[in-house]
């Protein structure tokens, strides 16, 4: 098993938060696991969506793959958006009447994307080749085709890594997004961060939340979301997260899911 | 977005909700119910109130009352009503029937149905109870009146009733206009002042009180109530509900264990058959997602309280401390309070309760409610220049205010910076700046460069502003913000509004640029030494083999504003400078001095100037002088030192 981490970003990324449509339109902040399964299929040549009721084959071969992501670049967690304003007028589209949309867009969306990959698994195998060569079967983009994402070779890094293995409340830092709302049976605390802890960054505190999706609901066919945070405060009680990781290197922790 | 904005609905008291709730403008009217379900339509006991906006006086207990009702009486849209395809009946409730005058006899849209040959509403009534019927819960007395309310309708009883009414109303009137008719005959008639201003003062009590029985217009509503207890029309609303909140029920599922049912949202979303381009063609799924009735409730509720004006916009939706949302929540109920008056209320107090917020910013449209942004924001940065500090612009360039020198405050806050700084560097010809509003190009006549300022940075600065977004203006964007507004200035011929630019950029060029820089570079100490410079030139001990290029520009600002003032003509305006100013090429800006000088050979110039100006000829530099501007223009605004002895007139 290799844990590898990639720098992919684009000049623009929408990713449709798919529960409003009039007039505004809102993208999530973060590419999250369905949104970057896609892009590594792609990367590795899997279908996408294809037909009613049939799950994309990049989907099908890749849902089970461990992803960490982290902003890179950001603004306390956050990337600039601006307010797109897209009038489609072609018949074939609205049946005669125009369509007037407008999309809360990111400007310079970048994330370091972290995989788990086995090796044995041809796919994972293939994608980890097709990673470090910085090549791609089709062209990736961040929700829209028309923002191509891309990633440098040279950005990709394999980690000296471990299971985490942490003592009971022990601050630590993540690099990644993690789960905030945990399906905790012993433990009774959840994850939060150390305020107390001290500051010896140039950077302001601060904690970003965002309710993501991290898979399909397949009864429902919609995204299941989860409470997702990103801090650079350390975190207390880290050993409450599941799939947590340690980079040796770094020292420092990484949630795959 | 949807869950914070339920979970935020959802922790706004009751009261609240329905704060700012005004009645439908019209004839509402409540009949009594006896203990036997029958209907009781004698005069003495119908109770009616009419309600018009221009009305000021505050509700009686009549429209109060029919105003909670009709909340719980009425269609989610019209496309949702009873009366489809006509829309004309648009209560949705089995005791509760509410239409426009112009439905009825000798209104325009009875009169174009009877044209069209289309069925006129009376015909319609049985159509809605029909429907409305499955609103009725097990309660023997409201399924009874229910058919003594639907029988009203059917035998034209309300028309008698109606007509009852508007006669009483008449007759008021009449009274009401007789009296005023008269006051104001007898008001002609008296000559004493003070009497003459009693008689206006009843003349106009009359006439307000004519307001509230004049005759009904064809946009005036009519809606009849049945005096039933308010739970009663929440527990049929409910049921109306029920499916209505969601966009359609098509893809509803079946209500669970706990009586929910799942079904496509209805809030800020449509599922427009005659738009595929909003249908995914090929996914797995057909919709993308359900929410639960009872959160499409409470959306429902938000879409109706947001209208109200009760909540301030942008308003800050706080996810996680419960404490410190119940105390905002506390604020809003108060008063009326906009997010700078909330911030100005509470930061000093709560400084670390505002972080983790969604802000939206909404417009309230004639299509109803329109979201301009919805964004995150981690932490709110309220101070600007540290804690006690603030930022101070100086009046380096000598403006003059009321025959003194300009004082300019100290900015400690963000929204001081706002108004003082980034508001002035892109607002319109009305001092207005609207962040999410169509642009108007006709608002900026003659700023064209200012205009293009607000086009490519407004979204940046309510971001940097509302949402502590400090990474959308920085050195560049503020360079390119305080120069667009100072071309302006120069073809508008603007002394003062370029010095005032230059002060700003000046003053807080650090402030902008720091996150880039890490210098400890201070302009203001900048434009000492280019002074400086100039004075060494003028003295004749300035190291000309080190001078720089920011050097070269200054001393070239002051030579062309000292070549300027040597100019006769009428036209004394800045566009003299545009030659100057278009040269991007330092041989050809020393060729546009050199013209100048030429042509003005038969003035005296002073020995300052001559130093200064060999020195401006004899420099030599590849760099664009267009990047050189910011000095140039210091060195022509700021003092001119080439005068000798400060003498203008030398």
């Amino acid at each position: 098993m290799q844990l590898i981490s990639f720098d992919l970003q684009s000049n623009f990324g929408f990713f449709r938060k798919p529960e409003t449509n009039n007039t505004l339109n809102v993208s999530y902040n973060m590419i999250h696991k369905p949104a970057l399964l896609g892009i590594l299929g792609a990367i590795i040549g899997l279908a996408g969506y294809r037909k009613k009721g049939e799950l994309p084959e990049y989907y099908e071969k890749l849902a089970d793959l461990k992803i960490g992501i982290a902003p890179l670049d950001h603004d306390n967690g956050n990337f600039s958006k601006t307010p797109i304003k897209y009038s489609n007028t072609v018949g074939y589209a609205n049946k005669g009447t125009n369509f007037l949309t407008e999309e809360l867009t990111l400007i310079s969306p970048k994330y370091r994307v972290y995989l788990l990959l086995d090796e044995a698994i041809e796919t994972q195998r293939r994608l980890l080749d097709n990673l470090e060569r910085g090549n791609s079967e089709f062209i990736p983009y961040f929700g829209k085709n028309e923002f191509t994402a891309w990633w440098d070779k040279q950005s990709v890094i394999k980690h000296n890594y471990t299971l985490a293995a942490l003592n009971e409340n022990e601050s630590v830092p993540i690099l990644s997004l993690f789960a905030k709302n945990q399906n905790i049976t012993k433990n009774s605390e959840l994850a939060e961060v150390n305020f107390l802890g001290a500051w010896e960054s140039d950077e302001n505190p601060f904690m970003y939340f965002e309710r993501l999706p991290v898979g399909f609901n397949l009864n429902l066919m919609q995204y299941q979301l989860e409470e997702m945070v990103f801090s650079n405060y350390e975190i207390m009680n880290a050993h409450t997260l599941p799939n947590l990781y340690h980079l040796l290197t770094e020292n420092r922790y990484v949630q795959l899911h | 977005m949807l869950k914070d904005l339920i979970n935020f609905t959802n922790s706004l008291p009751d009261n609240f909700k329905s704060l700012g709730a005004i009645p439908k403008e019209g004839l509402h009217i409540l009949l009594q119910v006896d203990d036997k379900g029958n209907l009781n339509t004698k005069s003495d006991n119908i109770q009616f109130g009419f309600y018009s906006k221009k009305l000021k006086d505050e509700l009686s207990d009549v429209l109060e009352k029919c105003k909670r009702l009709q909340e719980n009486a009425w269609c989610v849209n019209t496309n949702k009503c009873f009366d489809l395809p006509m829309k004309a009946i648009q209560s949705c409730s089995p005791i509760c029937v509410a239409f426009k005058k112009e439905h009825i006899q000798g209104g325009v849209k009875y009169e174009a149905n009877s044209e069209k040959g289309k069925p006129q509403i009376q015909e319609r009534f049985s159509d809605y109870f029909d429907k409305a019927e499955s609103m009725l819960t097990e309660d023997e007395i409201l399924k009874k009146v229910f058919l003594n309310f639907k029988a009203f309708f059917e035998n034209k009883s309300w028309e008698v009733v109606l007509n009852d009414i508007e006669n009483q109303r008449d007759a008021q009137f009449q009274i009401l206009s007789n009296k005023a008719e008269a006051l104001k005959e007898r008001q002609k008639s008296v000559s004493d002042k003070t009497e003459k201003e009693s008689l206006k003062q009843q003349i106009t009590d009359s006439q307000t009180q004519m307001a509230s029985f004049q005759p009904l217009t064809d946009s005036d509503y009519i809606l009849f109530y049945l005096d039933f207890p308010l739970e009663t029309y929440k527990t049929t609303h409910g049921k109306y509900l029920g499916d209505k909140l969601f966009n359609t029920d098509k893809y509803n599922t079946d209500p669970n264990e706990e009586g929910l049912i799942y079904g496509t949202n209805d809030f800020q979303n449509g599922y427009n058959a005659n738009m595929p381009f909003l249908m995914h063609q090929t996914a797995t799924f057909d919709i993308t997602g359900r929410i639960s009735n009872l959160e499409a409730k409470a959306l429902f509720e938000f879409s109706n309280v947001l209208p109200r004006k009760n909540l301030p916009n942008p308003l800050p939706i706080f996810i996680y401390n419960e404490e410190f949302k119940e105390k905002v929540i506390a604020v809003y109920s108060e008063k009326r309070i906009s997010f700078t008056e909330i911030v100005k209320e509470l930061y000093n107090v709560y400084k670390d309760d505002f972080r983790n917020y969604y802000l939206l910013n909404w417009s309230n449209t004639q299509n109803g409610i329109v979201f301009n942004d919805f964004d995150f924001v981690s932490q709110f940065q309220f101070e600007v220049g540290g804690t006690n500090n603030g930022l101070q612009i100086e009046n380096l360039f000598n403006l003059y205010e009321d025959g003194k020198p300009k004082h300019y405050p100290i900015n400690t806050n963000i929204f001081q910076l706002e108004e003082k700084v980034l508001k002035y560097l892109v607002q319109n010809k009305y001092h207005r700046v609207d962040y999410f509003s169509d642009f108007k190009k006709e608002d900026y006549e003659s700023r064209d460069f200012t205009f293009l300022s607000f086009c490519k940075y407004r979204k940046a600065i309510y971001d940097y502003v509302y949402k502590s977004n400090r990474a959308t203006i920085h050195g560049k964007q503020f360079d390119e913000l305080v120069f667009n507004g100072i071309k302006d200035d120069l073809h508008n011929s603007s002394e003062y509004g370029i010095k005032h630019k230059l002060n700003i950029w000046y003053s807080l060029h650090k402030y902008f640029h720091k996150s880039n820089t890490k210098t400890n570079d201070n302009m203001a100490n900048k434009l000492k030494e280019h002074q400086n410079f100039v004075a060494q030139l003028i003295e004749e001990t300035a190291e000309t083999a080190l001078a720089t290029d920011n050097d070269f520009a200054f001393a070239a600002g002051q030579v062309i504003y000292y070549l300027m003032n040597k100019s006769k003509s009428e036209d004394n305006s800045l566009r003299l400078l545009e030659p100057y100013m278009q040269k991007s090429n330092c041989r050809e800006l020393q060729l546009t001095i050199t013209k100048d000088l030429e042509r003005y050979k038969h003035e005296n110039f002073s020995r300052n100037f001559s130093k200064v100006v060999a020195f401006v000829l004899a420099h030599n530099t590849e760099e664009n002088v267009k990047n050189l501007h910011p000095e140039l223009l210091s060195g022509l605004f700021s003092d001119n030192q080439l005068y000798s002895n400060h003498n203008k007139n030398d």
